[in-house]
């Protein structure tokens, strides 16, 4: 038999983590090379015509570490979203549940000879990657804290990189800073070491303007809003354009939220160290709106579109890959939150066949007209004091 | 009390369940006409535009509904069975029909979980009647109007299976094969050029494992296995463009037909679909399953 060499798809910068651990683990590892046009060019020709972009993106990304020698894939299914104890969130109702053996599908389509290990689907997580890794549990759940940590650490960095962009007096500053910090998170592989970093620390080099940057918040479904590759890297281009960006869900967040079980969902959110609404407060703020589930993160859209209203927010981005289902069925109540609380919402729908330059230009406006009604705003409260 | 029915998703899975139960209810029915030229403007005007046809058209029965009843009935079916789930778009139609037509349209809700229609049918029946029996009546004659719809498909089924003419079998979602105008009177084409249209929902469902999480695929695949044990010419997958279920279905359903050596058509339809277009492709198929037979 020969060696198993690993492959997993990209999701940002979350592959960093997963990478360590598997390595950790005693696993190969290729990553697959920085999605390009062609990798999803790539994927969209051997995808089901209908399926939404991350599908044909993650096709993309196989396609190519096969190339440079991948010969098995780990992918993960969280099998306990959408059910009832879940309230029906999480990726268990809509295309993503059925990911795993549509890739298997597929990819025997292309003609290529690869391994499927679907974590999550029909086993514990923990049990899985014994049995994967040959290793106890001790170790998987050391290694698993170590993950988790670093891509919490990862989370803070691109957090922070979106502060500073914003403000950043030489354009790309930010962006090296991030570059630097995320090779050197790469090889530290020890608890502590990560326990002790602060992340502010690695963008003290970057000198910053004084002005006070206009605050977008980005909600909407989440592949589009963790890999930058698949949004046209929307994020450096609202901080390019001097605008502070905030994301309504991370991968710890999802993760906290939606558990693979109990024990892992404790042991998480103790290494993760945050704190997040529940899904019951979700529900009670979307409530007014939306009084059910619609699968995915619809309702945190919905409710987190609020919630950055609340917290003074200039605007929001709703990002989604094109029918995508859970968020082509909130738009319309995205619209009406839009008009009742007189607050801003760009929709951006994506497919294989977007460009960057459309999605710039529509940037830029949307910028340009939330610019324009803070200065407008500030001139109305300057009024009566003066 | 009027009560509005959409004909469109859910009817055409139970056409006579809700009727009958607040027909028995003594309430008045108002069901809104077959999709026409009109509701279609409707659902194109108010529909999602990324959203699939027949959540646009719902809303398009929903409009013309509105001034027509007292409430408009959408009951939430989270699935049809144990471990199952159903589109979860169906499940937001009041929501947005009230973010789109404004908080004065009144809903009636029904929550149905794992197939079991029981506990939600009497709790909305509560609401409506005062009377426990009348309520409990009405469910059982509702759930046997349903038991009786399911044995009419299935006597309809094994008298098309002993039919002569070449048998064609059309998958596709209950609200899209039975929609006509929808779908430009595809099953009467059929018929019309001598062929035997089998539709998937006649088809009897015997329980299978399967990964499949929706009931529409998880049905489909299940009933297209028995069908396919079946004297079958040809197989049309009809769907509507962006349905989301389809594009995890269809390359399974293609995969499995591919397998047993019979034509298969994929058509996907939205509300720009020409007929001459249709009539073309549906030519070419019925021409190549007559050839087959032939030979």
């Amino acid at each position: 038999m020969t060696e198993r060499v690993f492959t997993l798809p990209l999701c940002g910068n979350a592959y960093i983590p997963f990478k360590g651990a598997a390595e950790q683990l005693g696993l190969e590892v290729v990553v697959p090379p920085p999605i390009t046009n062609k990798t999803i060019a790539l994927g969209a020709r051997y995808s089901p015509e209908g399926i939404c972009l991350p599908f044909k993106v993650i096709i993309g990304n196989y396609l190519q570490a096969i190339e440079k020698g991948a010969n098995s894939v780990v992918f993960y299914i969280n099998s306990q979203a959408g059910s009832k104890k879940h309230g029906g969130g999480g990726g268990g109702m809509c295309r993503f549940r059925h990911y795993g053996h549509l890739q298997q599908l597929v990819m025997s389509k292309t003609g290529a000879n690869v391994e499927f290990f679907i974590l999550g689907e029909g086993g514990g997580l923990v049990e899985q990657m014994k049995k994967l890794t040959g290793k106890g549990t001790w170790d998987i759940i050391r290694t698993l804290r170590v993950a988790i940590k670093k891509l919490r650490l990862i989370e803070l960095l691109e957090e922070l990189s979106w502060k500073y962009r914003a403000v950043e007096r030489r354009r790309g500053a930010t962006s090296k800073a991030l570059n630097k910090a995320l090779t050197y998170l790469d090889g530290v592989q020890d608890f502590k070491t990560l326990d002790g970093l602060d992340p502010e620390s690695f963008f003290c080099g970057v000198e910053t303007l004084e002005q006070e940057p206009l605050q977008i918040g980005v909600v909407g479904e989440f592949y589009l809003l963790l890999e930058p590759a698949s949004n046209c890297h929307v994020y450096e281009m609202l901080g390019e354009l001097g605008v502070e960006v905030h994301r309504h869900l991370s991968l710890g967040e999802a993760v906290l939220r939606y558990p693979p079980s109990f024990i892992l969902g404790k042991l998480m959110a103790w290494w993760l160290n945050m704190s997040i609404p529940s899904r019951a407060e979700i529900a009670e703020i979307a409530r007014p709106y939306l009084s059910c589930s619609v699968a995915g993160h619809g309702r945190e859209s919905v409710a987190d579109t609020i919630r950055f209203h609340d917290a003074g927010c200039d605007g929001v981005l709703h990002l989604l890959p094109m029918g995508c289902m859970p968020e082509v069925t909130v738009r319309p109540i995205l619209r009406k939150v839009s008009e009742d609380y007189n607050f801003p919402v760009l929709t951006l729908s994506f497919d294989e066949l977007i460009s960057e330059g459309a999605i710039r230009t529509r940037i830029q406006t949307f910028v340009d007209v939330i610019r324009m009604g803070r200065e407008r705003r500030g001139k109305d409260h300057a009024l009566p004091g003066s | 009390m009027k009560i509005g029915i959409p004909r469109s998703l859910f009817y055409y899975k139970h056409p006579h369940l809700w009727t009958t139960f607040f027909g028995e209810l003594g309430e008045e029915v108002v069901l809104s006409p077959p999709t026409n030229r009109q509701i279609l403007g409707a659902a194109v005007r108010y529909g999602e535009d990324e959203s699939c046809l027949a959540v646009k058209l719902v809303f398009g029965h929903i409009w013309y509904l509105l001034d027509r009843c007292d409430r408009i009935f959408a009951p939430a079916y989270y699935g049809l069975e144990p471990g199952r789930h159903s589109c979860p778009k169906f499940l937001g139609v009041p929501d947005i029909s009230k973010s789109i037509f404004g908080p004065h349209v009144q809903f009636l809700r029904c929550e149905v979980e794992d197939g079991i229609f029981e506990p939600g049918m009497l709790e909305l029946g509560k609401t409506l009647s005062t009377n426990g029996r009348t309520v409990k009546r009405a469910v059982a004659e509702a759930l046997a109007a349903q038991e009786r719809h399911k044995r009419e498909l299935d006597a309809k089924y094994q008298q098309q299976l002993s039919s002569e003419r070449p048998k064609i079998v059309v998958i596709g979602h209950n609200y899209v094969i039975h929609d006509s105008f929808a779908n430009l009177n595809l099953l009467a084409k059929l018929e019309e050029r001598g062929m035997e249209a089998i539709t998937i929902d006649s088809v009897p469902l015997i329980p299978r494992e399967s990964f499949l999480r929706w009931d529409f695929a998880y049905e489909a695949m299940s009933q297209l296995q028995e069908v396919l044990a079946q004297d079958i010419a040809g197989i049309i997958v009809l769907s509507n463009f962006n349905c989301g279920v389809d594009a995890i279905t269809v390359p399974f359903v293609e995969d499995e037909v591919e397998r047993h050596d019979i034509p298969c058509m994929h058509l996907i339809l939205d509300e720009h679909t020409g007929e001459a277009g249709i009539i073309t492709r549906v030519d070419t198929f019925v021409d190549t399953v007559k050839m087959r037979v032939r030979a």
